[in-house]
């Protein structure tokens, strides 16, 4: 179990427990209190949750019995997935979409330009195949690509 | 006798050349093809693929679209097995156990007879689960009947509290997170006098908030979870090693399960009762199984376990199989899922605007759908014992794809999925900070199944807890059925509070 990892997820969602509340009590409780109780409950029951282990993170990190410290991210996975979500977000499938997957699949997976050119032409007919089958739009993008 | 003949009559639809053309069929045959090659990837399990699958049959007609879903996760496991013998490596989480056993009498040359065994006793499974299946809906009808609102919001609180213990010694994390999915079914419009919360509107203004005024999208928030993060662990591949396999003692892998039908039987009953039991999770009953098979310390054939005993290929691959069968049994009955597998399934249910509880048991509305699941298990599991027999080499080179290639194309279809949903940009940005939020949970150790019940379920307990006020004020808590069901909930936590900290003691 890693400690100070929790404590920073606990702390989190404590700091998120804290502004929901803060929402319940100054807006939705005047507006209409009958909406309030059940919201109220979970929130409470958020807060204990999360602050026993924030408690028991704190105590841990700062006293002699100070475990493992955080592991290590495979920090390229997530910078690769954001960036290929990103990249379609602005640009689209057609732009965005080809840039990306090619960039990883030549950097980051090695292949060769004739598998990168295969994988990215797979990866992005499938939107455009599957919004065809659907009778949909594809996914539109900031660039309106 | 109408309980029989709607089973059978929800056959027919499922045959290639029954009543109503063969589109239920080749849904069937096309989940199944789906769900072994799945099987087959490590890495990418059968409740994740369902969650992908899902936005895809928004169009489809409910019992098409369940049936399809279904079919893939009911034969991952199934093949699964194959890559535990053959590569040691498995291809399912609920495939580990086989790797035991299963993996060393490959080494020592009998791969075919494992794999045969374990595909026979896996089907044999399968089938003794839609059995479990089928017996146990006559059983919880009237259980069923009897659930009202406050009973119904009891059973929410139960679920989340059993899917939290799925967390292990980690019950604190995974009642917050029951907690944090609950929080997060708030947002949005309230069910009862549609007041706007949590939707941000100070921070995001307005015309953006209104984004948030039907909730966080459960299918949006299912594939950030358990998408992502599988693709993020893809990009580092996994390559299985080179084997050669021989095709000629199938007869005997076969043969094994009649030779030892008192392990295929023992594992298939271990495998339904636990899948009953919400929250045990789908890994645990290999476990347990292969526990039971190894309890002995020596194979009947002289063989010590660890070492290439077939019992402990025979009992493990068929718990894997029947669990599927007992787990759809809280499901549609109750609407308690006990799996994350099932609790897909759930969310599938309820996007095709199907609810679980009395109407799945009523054979005037959806009892001819619980049938076809009973259907599904033993079809899909048979389409892919034959398969895989016929087609094992060129399946296990398929299961040598590099994982990092297969990453662009399924985030395709994660992001396809999320913009199918309501057609908003917005909703893939969702699924990429879900999915970064799913993946600092699995590195961390927090379980994301009880958040994704508690989103799931927290709408149903609003609105339960609403009625029940209503109606009886406070005097609800005094009702028998939600005392037992307190008392199951409250003991639930204990015993596993009680078994972490003799895990803690034991490390």
């Amino acid at each position: 179990m890693n400690r100070r990892a929790d404590m920073v997820f606990a702390g989190a969602l404590v700091l998120l427990a804290l502004l929901a509340s803060s929402e319940l009590v100054f807006w939705i409780l005047p507006a209409n209190p009958s909406v309030a109780i059940f919201p109220g409950l979970v929130i409470a029951m958020l807060l204990i949750g999360a602050g026993l282990i924030l408690a028991s993170g704190i105590r841990t990190n700062t006293g002699i019995h100070t475990t493992s410290a955080p592991g290590a991210m495979p920090i390229t996975g997530v910078v690769w997935i954001t960036t290929i979500i990103a990249a379609i977000l602005v640009g689209g499938f057609a732009i965005g979409g080809t840039l990306a997957v090619f960039t990883y699949l030549r950097v980051h997976a090695g292949c060769t330009l004739r598998h990168c050119a295969a994988v990215t032409l797979v990866a992005n007919a499938i939107p455009y195949l599957a919004s065809w089958l659907l009778d949909q739009s594809p996914p539109a993008s900031i660039l309106g690509g | 006798m109408e309980y029989l003949k709607s089973l059978a009559d929800s056959l027919g639809p499922l045959l290639p050349f029954g009543a109503g053309g063969p589109e239920l069929f080749t849904y069937l045959l096309l989940g199944s093809l789906i769900g072994s090659l799945v099987g087959l990837l490590p890495g990418l399990g059968g409740a994740t693929t369902m969650a992908l699958l899902l936005p895809l049959t928004y169009g489809m007609d409910p019992t098409v679209a369940l049936v399809f879903l279904l079919s893939v996760h009911a034969v991952a496991s199934t093949t699964g097995d194959v890559t535990s013998v053959l590569f040691g490596i498995p291809g399912e989480t609920t495939s580990a156990a086989l790797v035991e056993d299963g993996f060393p009498m490959t080494k020592r040359g009998e791969a075919e007879r494992a794999v045969a065994a374990a595909l026979a006793a896996s089907l044999s499974g399968a089938i003794f689960g839609a059995i479990v299946l089928f017996a146990a809906i006559p059983v919880v009808r009237p259980l069923v009947l009897s659930v009202a609102s406050p009973e119904q919001f009891m059973l929410v609180l139960l679920a989340i509290t059993y899917m939290a213990a799925v967390s292990g010694a980690h019950l604190a994390k995974g009642l917050t997170m029951g907690a944090a999915g609950f929080a997060l079914s708030m947002v949005g419009l309230d069910p009862i006098t549609a007041t706007p919360r949590f939707t941000l509107e100070s921070l995001l203004g307005m015309e953006h908030s209104l984004l948030l005024w039907d909730g966080l999208p459960v299918v949006v928030v299912a594939l950030g979870l358990f998408g992502i993060p599988a693709m993020i662990d893809m990009t580092t591949p996994r390559l299985f090693p080179p084997v050669t396999i021989r095709f000629s003692g199938f007869r005997r892998g076969f043969r094994d399960v009649v030779r030892y039908p008192w392990h295929t039987l023992r594992g298939s009953v271990i495998g339904a009762y636990i899948g009953i039991l919400p929250g045990i999770g789908g890994s645990l009953a290999q476990w347990i199984a292969y526990a039971d098979a190894a309890r002995r310390g020596i194979s009947a054939e002289g063989r010590r376990f660890g070492d290439g005993a077939i019992e402990g290929i025979l009992e493990p691959a068929a718990a894997n199989n029947s669990k599927e069968g007992g787990s759809i049994v809280p499901t549609v009955a109750f609407g308690v899922p006990g799996s994350l597998s099932t609790a897909i399934l759930l969310t599938a249910l309820m996007v095709h605007g199907v609810t679980p509880g009395p109407d799945m048991v009523d054979p005037e509305r959806s009892l001819a759908l619980t049938h076809s699941f009973v259907w599904t298990l033993v079809l899909s599991n048979i389409i892919v014992v034959v398969l895989t027999m016929s087609a094992l080499g060129p399946l296990s080179r398929i299961a040598r794809i590099r994982s990092d290639l297969l990453v662009p194309p399924l985030l395709s279809l994660i992001i396809l999925g999320a913009w199918l949903h309501r057609g908003l940009a917005a909703d893939i940005l969702l699924v990429l900070v879900f999915g970064l939020v799913g993946y600092a949970m699995v590195r961390f150790g927090w379980p994301r199944a009880p958040l994704l019940i508690g989103l799931l379920l927290g709408g149903i307990a609003e609105t339960a807890f609403f009625i029940s006020r209503g109606a009886y004020d406070w005097a609800w808590l005094g009702r028998p059925g939600v005392i037992i069901l307190g008392i199951l909930t409250l003991a639930g936590v204990l015993f596993r509070r009680r078994h972490a900290a003799q895990g803690s003691r034991f490390q």
